[in-house]
């Protein structure tokens, strides 16, 4: 189901030639990374010839030996810096905070809120998840007050995103005063109508991509007109027609984005977060991301797993954060979601941009360390990477993306 | 399995790739097997290719890890591919294990080395490259006086938009039309 790609016939690779690398086959070209998110593209026929021995006077020896990939002339302090910085050496606590907030009580806001901020880091974001606003609003209100005041006292930048499918004006104004971010709640089916809004204003959307969701341009021009800033598309079913119907909805979509590059608001979220090169900052990877929190105050490593309701990692009135590298579960998911343990991803291209969360590994295969080959997740995630990286000899794609920050340099 | 013929030198044989010829799979109705001797193929090329496979095929791994393996390949749908076509393309995917694990090997001690040099850069022996890096202490979990107190207000305030909201929703809804089912049962339970 995913693979990785290999050469009809394999050239040679020499001692002392290339250095450490992974490579994929992207249509007529060859994308080669290393593990520490650098990367180039090149035609077989130059990757034949940095496997057998780049001379210096050949024209690819200057490009490629900056970005490291030349064994006889490699830049070791900067690798080691880079290891260091985008390793899990350089990692200081789950950045991302998910709170169920339907049926949570003050008192276990309050209890949930105090754990967030005992974990290290140094910024915090907490996503509040809902379905209505209404219904949970004096908890929400109180969180957004708290965590607000506990980032000061704790003089950490705290970012706070109000997560749901329906809010009133007012509480759009008051989330909007307050500095929260408000992502919507979307399922896309067929066409879009154009002149139908969204049910309230979001710089965000969550959109899950039915079977039925069509003409993913026009969808696009709907999240634009609508001012979104920033969309993640997500599968309704993750299997083998779902990873592809949302490869070719995803496609398109970024297809529009780039041909609207110089206007266009409109940023695609698994851009920013696969392409950051820090596979623990995928959104929803297990702890190393992610902690996720019920309506009971119970803790779990992701939002995938408190939907599952396991496993629990403790009370989070009780659960002190040091404690949780006792608990045999986080060291299993931690294992689990790094690529030196998984035998397709330690020799994958992507291995520096990805990871697939063992809670989706458990859910789809019933075990966190997954089957890579036999993993939906795997291809569908590979499928997105394989667009991203597909266009990078595209000035316009590059363009984007440095609209958003992401640097590819 | 198959025997191999001794040879009269006890040193490893040393075989150079491109003179090995092909396996030969052998071939039944419904499964495939290819014998590959481990000192001219590479452990972990053999076992990351049967790996690879496991998406089309049921693989079996049989015989002496240090002298021949015999790779079995059964189709999951065997409707949608044959044993040939399993094993050419375990075949390719070993080809292309060799050349990926020889990259690997030929790099490990730089690889090492930049691992051990990362963990200096961790332990604070060389300089963090950035002052970003350092993390900050984590929260002082001991709250002040003035913070407590904060908080018990915020807490009252929250309790005051609890009862303004329920004073709202009475003085937009006074015949409680909008209440749920559930809410008018309260309601009329109460009374």
């Amino acid at each position: 189901m995913s693979r990785l790609t290999g050469y009809a016939a394999p050239p040679k690779a020499r001692p002392g030639a290339a250095a450490p690398h992974q490579y994929r086959l992207l249509g007529k070209k060859v994308l080669i990374t290393d593990e520490h998110g650098r990367w180039a593209l090149m035609t077989p026929a130059e990757h034949k010839r940095l496997l057998s021995g780049l001379k210096p006077s050949d024209p690819l020896w200057t490009s490629i030996q900056a970005r490291g990939f030349v064994a006889g002339a490699f830049d070791f302090d900067a690798a080691a810096r880079r290891q260091f910085e985008r390793g899990l050496l350089s990692w200081k606590g789950p950045a991302s905070h998910a709170l169920a907030l339907d049926g949570m009580t003050l008192e276990t806001a309050r209890a949930v809120v105090e754990f967030v901020f005992r974990c290290p880091g140094p910024q915090l974001t907490l996503e509040l998840v809902f379905v209505d606003a209404s219904s949970v609003w004096p908890v929400l209100w109180f969180i957004v007050q708290y965590a607000r005041r506990k980032g000061e006292w704790s003089r950490r930048p705290v970012f706070l995103i109000a997560r749901g499918a329906a809010m009133t004006p007012d509480q759009v104004d008051f989330l909007r005063s307050h500095g929260v971010t408000r992502a919507a709640t979307l399922a896309l089916d067929g066409a879009p109508d154009m002149k139908k809004a969204p049910p309230f204003r979001a710089q965000r959307a969550r959109a899950v991509l039915l079977p039925g969701a069509v003409r993913p341009r026009e969808w696009a021009e709907w999240f634009e007109k609508w001012g979104f800033e920033s969309v993640r598309l997500l599968p309704s079913e993750l299997d083998a027609e779902g990873a592809s119907r949302f490869g070719a909805f995803h496609g398109e979509l970024l297809d529009w984005l780039v041909e609207h590059a110089e206007d266009t608001n409109l940023r695609d979220e698994w851009a920013t977060a696969f392409l950051a090169g820090r596979t623990w900052r995928l959104p929803g990877v297990d702890l190393l991301e992610q902690l996720a929190y019920d309506a009971r105050g119970r803790v779990f490593t992701s939002e995938e797993s408190a939907a599952a309701g396991a496993p629990v990692l403790g009370e989070a009135g009780e659960l002190r954060y040091q404690d949780l590298a006792k608990i045999e579960a986080a060291s299993a998911v931690i294992a689990a979601s790094h690529a030196d343990n998984q035998p397709q991803c330690s020799q994958c291209a992507y291995r520096s941009y990805c990871t697939v969360a063992p809670s989706i590994n458990q859910k789809l295969q019933g075990h966190y360390w997954g089957l890579t080959p036999d993993s939906a997740a795997c291809a569908w995630q590979m499928g997105i990477l394989d667009r991203f990286f597909g266009r990078l000899d595209d000035e316009k794609w590059l363009l984007l993306l440095s609209k958003w920050h992401v640097d590819m340099g | 399995m198959k025997t191999k013929k001794k040879t009269t030198n006890n040193a490893p044989r040393a075989v150079a790739p491109q003179l090995l010829a092909a396996p030969v799979p052998k071939l039944s109705s419904s499964e495939a097997s290819v014998s590959l001797d481990i000192k001219a193929h590479g452990l972990e090329p053999v076992l990351g290719a049967a790996y690879l496979m496991m998406d089309k095929a049921f693989v079996s791994l049989s015989g002496d890890r240090t002298k021949t393996i015999v790779v079995g390949l059964r189709a999951k749908d065997p409707k949608a591919v044959k044993p040939k076509a399993l094993a050419a393309e375990f075949l390719a995917d070993l080809e292309t294990q060799k050349v990926r694990w020889a990259v690997a090997k030929n790099n490990l001690p730089i690889r090492e080395f930049i691992a051990e040099q990362a963990v200096l850069i961790a332990n604070g022996t060389i300089p963090a490259p950035s002052p970003a890096a350092a993390a900050p202490e984590p929260a002082a979990e001991q709250l002040t006086d003035d913070q407590r107190a904060e908080i018990e207000k915020l807490i009252s305030e929250v309790e005051a938009e609890i009862k303004t909201m329920n004073d709202k929703k009475i003085a937009t809804d006074p015949k409680g039309v909008k209440a749920s089912w559930e809410e008018k049962q309260e309601q009329e339970h109460k009374a």
